[in-house]
């Protein structure tokens, strides 16, 4: 167990710097540099700032430096915000996403799981039918526009929420209910898939036979299985969750990771565009395995490969 | 142990731990106390380090944190005295002598002339790279010493023969030099705290400042709130404790917390929806103003048949810019025929070519292109992506497709590009015809007509006229008010009546929201700069922002008929 965790600790890292370098190189492709402006300066100020972030480097060893910082944990300073290294961005704006993020998270499965269980039980019926159309709209209505009609209707009309800013509980309830609205659904539906592939097995014919109620059948005996492709989901739907949603951020005006991801894309930020891609890496890798590991627990058939 | 970790995941699963998600929301966002004023600002600041700032949001929070030699006029934007009470300019007009008045840093240390030298000195270091260090090339030697071909600083032109009295030696007459003294890059800043802290010296508690504010706390893209400094000289005339400054990106979310009470002011015009600006205009609190900026197109001079003048000219004389005002921007904005936007002191510009499709059609006919026949399809490059105010660029290019399409009978396609993709292709000449817009420094023509001459920066035009640039080069050396603006002016008829390598369409306007009845202090001027101390909630009395208590006494301000002034790029 323990050498199965390190080795996949171990591995994280090549593959973090691949992912760099990739992000690196894209970046650097880019047209235009993060110092463009609509006014040209003067070439020999160019050239001051250019020489303080070592961009008159070649680019072998501006990546070099790079890394050499990364070594020791500094993810370097912005080239946009000046003032900010990315550690300092990173420390402030992703607890705000994790809380948000982790908010939405339970909102996901409290309603996805109960409404993907019902949608199976009653497969093929008017409640199924009823289910996977909310679903379908959940997963295809986007946040941008879920957003302002939620903004519209509580916060304006309502006045039972504030229409933006992080301050109170009461700020984050319409984000979190946006940003999940994706997730519930998405949540349901594999929920039904898994749930319907349960009620299949042999297993479940036997416990009916044994006279249980439907009841206990759904939930002590199918739940478990149904559940598991749930289960391998929610690494990934966390890590998405936790690293922010410029959309739901910039609607709520939300400090959150998310937009600083996109901002900094389009700034050719590219120390706060780099940091932000290995931290998201970071977290969906450390998650995966935290979700292969408790597939294990959940399911004694499937091994850890060590 | 692995059914203990078993029940542990289960129990994760099983929902039981909200109580989890609730401690860790609070944590981190307990409320504070209320602020006595909230401001929409913009996007969040770059930094807020007065000598590497250059936009406009990181401006209107500069003059609240530091003041300069001289500070913006709260009414009309012009220079008064800041920590100089008073300044002595010699004949020649080159070298200025500031009297600093007795005042204190905000931690109680005095401030000397000392603090200014070494200020400009670290805002001319190479090792700052500040972009705006340019501002103080105006001063002997600084663009030397900027470039790293000077290296002793004591041969730049500024120097402390005491700790009250500041000598600026300037190596040209420039007669906006006292506004320059107002702007950020001038600013003064504390050594020892820069000294202490280096790059974090900006920070909440670690910052040292001498504006009428100081800063409380700085959590990026959530808030900056400023608190009154007490150590200010006319700290007794500051009226707001107190005040929040919100970093906003989405212009329906500013207006919605304008609307439901949560700011006082939205003071960016980028932040206000413009396809609702038809029924915002209506409201009382709607204040719209003229501002130093035109929105322009930009023929390429280098590639056929933009070559041709007569073309240019074609192009432009088709062009209804009365329809994009009122179907588009809808803000208010001046249909423009030339480059200068109204309202620099005494300047008037030259008409340019207005809308007369007739005239459009001879042009072009001149040209070789009879009812369009002939003409190569060509393409209109602007940036319309990330949405907002970027926005307007495509309904504008689609408008003026159109026009040119039925007047003229030419075709031509859009091609929008991202911010940074499209200035590049602007810079390297790779367009036919593309949006532009320029902002200007100063209140005064120069910051719009240097832009054109040959092999300029932001000229990105190719075009290049040889008498144009002997006009703007006399400019610069004329003394003479009355002369100078002549030569402007036919510099500006060169432009953009007879050789037309842009298309000037309208000219900008500030609009800022605010409720008239419960603040004062907020005036509009063509900077749209509004000093965040001359601020004050209505007592039912009128109050006015009083300059201190030395208001009474006469200064001797720079005798011209234009006074030139800064301000920011946004």
């Amino acid at each position: 167990m323990t050498a199965y965790i390190a080795k996949r600790l171990f591995f994280m890292v090549p593959l973090l710097l691949v992912i760099s370098l990739i992000a690196f190189l894209l970046l650097r492709l880019a047209p235009g540099g993060p110092f463009d402006k609509e006014r040209k300066m003067p070439p020999a100020i160019e050239a001051n700032i250019r020489a303080k972030y070592h961009l008159d480097w070649p680019l072998w060893r501006q990546y070099a430096g790079y890394v050499g910082d990364l070594c020791r944990g500094d993810l370097g300073l912005s080239l946009t915000y000046k003032n900010w290294t990315i550690n300092e961005v990173v420390a402030q704006t992703l607890p705000v996403s994790m809380a948000l993020g982790w908010l939405a998270f339970w909102i996901s499965l409290g309603i996805g799981i109960p409404l993907g269980v019902y949608a199976a039980a009653r497969q093929s019926q008017l409640g199924d039918y009823g289910a996977t159309v909310l679903a379908l709209l959940g997963i295809s209505v986007p946040s941008f526009v879920i957003g302002p009609i939620f903004v519209l209707v509580f916060a304006v009309k309502l006045g039972l929420f504030p229409v933006a800013l992080w301050d109170t509980v009461l700020h984050a309830i319409l984000p979190c209910s946006v940003l999940s609205a994706y997730f519930i659904a998405k949540i349901m539906r594999i929920t039904r898939e898994g749930m319907i592939g349960a009620l299949q097995q042999e297993f479940i014919t036997a416990a009916r036979a044994k006279g249980l109620s439907e009841r206990t059948v759904l939930a002590k005996h199918a739940l478990k299985v149904g559940l598991l492709p749930v289960v391998s989901y929610l690494g990934p739907m966390l890590a998405d969750l936790f690293t922010g949603s410029f959309v739901v951020e910039s609607i709520f005006q939300v400090p959150g990771i998310g937009t600083f991801f996109v901002n900094g894309m389009s700034n050719r930020d590219t120390t706060m565009v780099l940091g932000l891609v290995l931290v998201y890496a970071v977290l969906l890798l450390l998650l995966n395995l935290i979700v292969d590991i408790a597939y294990h627990f959940l399911d004694r058939r499937i091994k850890l490969h060590e | 142990m692995i059914d203990a970790a078993r029940r542990l995941v289960c129990s994760v699963l099983s929902l039981q731990s909200p109580v989890l998600l609730f401690l860790l929301l609070l944590a981190g966002c307990a409320p504070q106390r209320k602020a006595d004023l909230v401001i929409i600002n913009g996007t969040e600041p770059e930094t807020l380090d007065p000598a590497i700032m250059t936009g406009q949001p990181e401006g209107r929070l500069a003059i609240a944190l530091f003041e300069g030699l001289t500070a913006n006029d709260p009414k009309t934007s012009s220079a008064i005295p800041g920590v100089a009470e008073r300044w002595d300019i010699s004949p020649d007009g080159k070298t200025y002598t500031f009297h600093l008045r007795r005042c204190q840093w905000s931690n109680g240390d005095p401030i000397t002339a000392r603090d200014f030298v070494w200020s400009w000195q670290r805002t001319l270091s190479p090792k700052t790279a500040s972009e705006y260090a340019y501002q103080l090339f105006y001063v002997n030697n600084a663009e030397e010493f900027n470039s790293g071909k000077l290296t002793d600083f004591s041969q730049v032109g500024v120097r402390a023969p005491n700790d009250h009295t500041l000598v600026v030696e300037l190596h040209d007459p420039t007669p906006f030099f006292l506004d320059l003294c107002a702007f950020p890059t001038l600013s003064p800043i504390h050594r020892g705290c820069f000294e202490r802290w280096g790059d974090d010296w900006i920070k909440a508690g670690k910052l040292v400042s001498n504006g009428p504010f100081v800063l409380d706390s700085w959590r990026i893209n959530d808030k900056i709130r400023l608190r009154r400094n007490p150590n200010y000289w006319n700290t007794a005339n500051v009226r707001l404790e107190v005040v929040d400054v919100l970093p906003v990106g989405s212009a329906a979310t500013a207006l919605n917390l304008y609307l439901t009470g949560d700011a006082d002011i939205i003071w960016d015009k980028g932040l206000i929806p413009s396809y609702l600006l038809d029924e915002l205009r209506k409201r009382p609190d709607c204040h719209t103003f003229g501002y130093l900026g035109s929105y322009f197109y930009r023929f390429n001079c280098t590639r056929k048949p933009f070559d041709d003048p007569r073309v240019r000219r074609a192009l432009t004389l088709a062009v209804d810019r009365e329809r994009i005002v009122t179907r588009i921007t809808k803000g208010g904005e001046k249909p423009a025929t030339h480059l200068t936007p109204p309202g620099i002191p005494g300047y008037e510009s030259p008409p340019g070519l207005g809308h007369d499709p007739e005239k459009a059609r001879a042009e072009l006919a001149a040209a070789g292109f009879p009812d369009g026949k002939g003409f190569p399809r060509f393409k209109i490059l602007y940036n319309a992506s990330g949405g907002g105010a970027a926005s307007v660029n495509e309904q504008v290019a689609v408008e003026i497709k159109d026009m040119w399409q039925k007047t003229l009978g030419i075709q031509c396609d859009l091609v929008n590009q991202e911010w940074k993709v499209y200035l590049n292709s602007m810079s390297n000449l790779d367009y036919d015809v593309c949006r532009a817009s320029w902002i200007g420094d100063y209140n005064d023509p120069n910051t719009f007509m240097d832009m054109f001459v040959t092999g300029g920066g932001n000229n990105r035009t190719g075009w290049s006229h040889k008498r144009y640039d002997e006009l703007i080069r006399a400019a610069g050396r004329e003394l003479d008010v009355a002369n100078r603006w002549k030569i402007f002016q036919e510099a500006e008829a060169l432009l953009c009546r007879e050789e037309s390598p842009i298309l000037p369409i309208y000219f900008y306007v500030g609009i800022n929201f605010f409720d008239g009845a419960k603040w004062e202090g907020i005036y509009p001027n063509v900077l749209d700069v509004h000093p965040i101390h001359a601020i004050r909630r209505k007592n039912g009395r009128m109050e006015e922002w009083k300059d201190g208590p030395r208001s009474s006494q006469s200064f001797p301000a720079f005798q011209s008929s234009s006074l030139p002034i800064f301000h920011f790029l946004p």
